[in-house]
């Protein structure tokens, strides 16, 4: 009967301090009301993130009325889960799932806040590979962070280094996909020379120099002469989502993948 | 306003500078009313970009249709048949208002407007349709050789209710009143493999170029003439490419436009026909002695 002892404490972690647990005569009707009671609904929890996050909320999304999607920036995570934390005592952390798309791995941080899950979603792109361990704020996150890291490769800055899946001395990362985007081999380099100079072909001196030869413009009045409509290609490309979808950087002026 | 707005496109300034030197010198030639348009991109290149994005695909186009309209053109005037259906399916997608809409939205943010009233034409079209009479009229130096026609894929886009066959009739019958006996040959409507060239160049030279290069020849043809430039790449390089298995064709590839400006007298010193790669001034030589 040893186990009677942690009774109190197993209660109170499991169904929340304050919870009248049916070993107090509670009942299952008792348990409903306190759900009632505590419970917030996804619009209500969306609202009070909005306001506790102001434009670090990407965006926020309710399906259904227990479930809500948050998207922040790698760099808000942490104030993003201390908010979804802060939302109620009862806050759960419960688990983080993560999905290689390719090019970015996606990490879905999901919390219960009193019947309701709140997903924190956040994109870390390959080229990076990290991101800050959040088990000071949710304890419980340790274990899945050093899982992922097993798995995915992913580095949790802050967590300490023992791995929890794999062997020693095993480096291998068997979830990773390889650095891949959606575009396939043949349709890169077309699409690394339309966002470039909006022409499907290379331009060549030889070529200008004939063109000369021949009476005609060095160059022809194609967008490419002129660096604003090359700007107007590049921003029709982001506004129909390309660059996104092909996963091409309009930094570096080419596609992250190759 | 002006009558003809004519799209070059990317194959022919940078890669064929010689047809873009013989459209400029037809359509001088013709008095034809005409302006090169002006801040166009690729058209865009109608297999991989609207396959892979259609979305991009749609946005650039209208973009240049726009451009078109802005600069007061009534007709697009497209010598690349590639570039023909690329902006002539946009042109047709467009005629769905909501869709229109749509992609205006977009262009309003960047001060352009596709209004619809550009309508897109090819080339050889234009000059069977509006200027066939005068061009018969100005040979002065018939292009005597047997040609085989490459009919381009791109080209069956026919409006509502046109034939099929129409825009290769015209080319046809234009090719022919320049001097030339075009012959048949029973794989005119037989791809010249560029698409397949992207994912299995082996399968593209030997299954679908050879056979129809082997077939021009059978009937005794001296050239090939198509008005794709896609195509009359897959022509030159393909020849080049075929003798690593053992064939060797040598057949001079030109653009219909090449061989009309020759024909109605133009030098071909002045149109820079070596930039070719297949044997098309032996051909001329062949032809005019010089």
């Amino acid at each position: 009967m040893r186990f009677l002892r942690w009774g109190p404490l197993v209660r109170q972690v499991l169904l929340g301090p304050g919870h009248p647990g049916h070993a107090q005569g509670g009942g299952a009707g008792a348990h409903e009301a306190y759900l009632r009671g505590v419970s917030m609904r996804a619009e209500e929890v969306a609202g009070k993130l909005r306001e506790a996050l102001g434009p670090k909320a990407l965006r926020l999304e309710t399906p259904t009325e227990r479930r809500v999607f948050l998207t922040v920036a790698v760099e808000d995570l942490e104030d993003a889960v201390r908010a979804v934390l802060g939302l109620s005592r009862e806050a759960r952390f419960m688990t983080i799932s993560a999905v290689d798309e390719g090019l970015d791995l996606e990490l879905l941080y999901h919390v219960d806040v009193g019947g309701t899950v709140v997903t924190v979603r956040i994109k870390v792109p390959k080229e990076e590979m990290e991101v800050l361990d959040i088990s000071h704020l949710a304890p419980a996150a340790e274990f899945i962070e050093r899982e992922i890291r097993d798995l995915f490769g992913l580095e949790f800055v802050g967590l300490k280094p023992e791995k929890l899946y794999t062997p020693e001395g095993y480096e291998e990362k068997p979830l990773k996909k390889p650095m891949e985007g959606a575009l396939p081999p043949q349709a890169r380099p077309m699409a690394e020379a339309l966002m470039g100079s909006a022409c499907s072909v290379s331009v060549s001196r030889a070529v200008m120099r004939k063109r000369q030869d021949l009476g005609l413009p060095a160059m022809p009045p194609m967008a490419m002469a002129k660096p604003e409509a090359l700007e107007e290609v590049r921003s029709l490309a982001e506004e129909v989502g390309f660059t996104e979808r092909a996963g091409y950087d309009l930094e570096k002026k080419r596609l992250r993948y190759r | 306003m002006v009558k003809y707005g004519v799209f070059l496109g990317c194959f022919i300034p940078f890669r064929y500078p010689c047809v873009e030197a013989a459209i400029r010198k037809v359509l001088d030639a013709l008095g034809a009313d005409y302006t090169i348009l002006a801040g166009y991109t690729c058209c865009p290149e109608p297999m991989l970009t609207r396959l892979v994005d259609p979305d991009l695909w749609l946005m650039l186009a209208a973009r240049n249709l726009a451009l078109a309209e802005e600069q007061g053109v009534e007709e697009l005037v497209v010598p690349c048949c590639g570039c023909y259906e690329s902006l002539y399916e946009a042109e047709h997608a467009l005629e769905d208002e909501e869709k229109r809409d749509q992609v205006n939205q977009v262009l309003s943010k960047l001060g352009h407007e596709y209004k619809g009233t550009v309508r897109v034409e090819c080339l050889t079209g234009i000059l069977y349709r509006d200027f066939m009479s005068k061009l018969e009229e100005m040979v002065s130096r018939p292009f005597r050789a047997r040609v085989a026609i490459h009919y381009c894929c791109h080209l069956f886009r026919p409006r509502p209710g046109e034939d099929i066959w129409l825009k290769h009739d015209r080319s046809r019958d234009l090719v022919r009143s320049m001097g030339a006996e075009v012959l048949r040959y029973k794989l005119e409507r037989f791809c010249c493999g560029f698409p397949a060239f992207q994912v299995d160049p082996e399968f593209s030279l030997r299954e679908r170029l050879a056979p129809k290069l082997a077939s021009m020849r059978a009937v005794g043809a001296e050239c090939v003439v198509t008005a794709c430039m896609a195509c009359i790449t897959q022509f030159e390089r393909g020849q080049v490419m075929l003798r690593r298995y053992g064939m060797r064709y040598d057949m001079p590839v030109l653009h219909p436009v090449e061989l009309v400006a020759l024909a109605i007298g133009v030098e071909p010193g002045e149109l820079g026909l070596e930039v070719h790669r297949s044997p098309v001034p032996q051909l001329v030589k062949r032809i005019y002695g010089s």
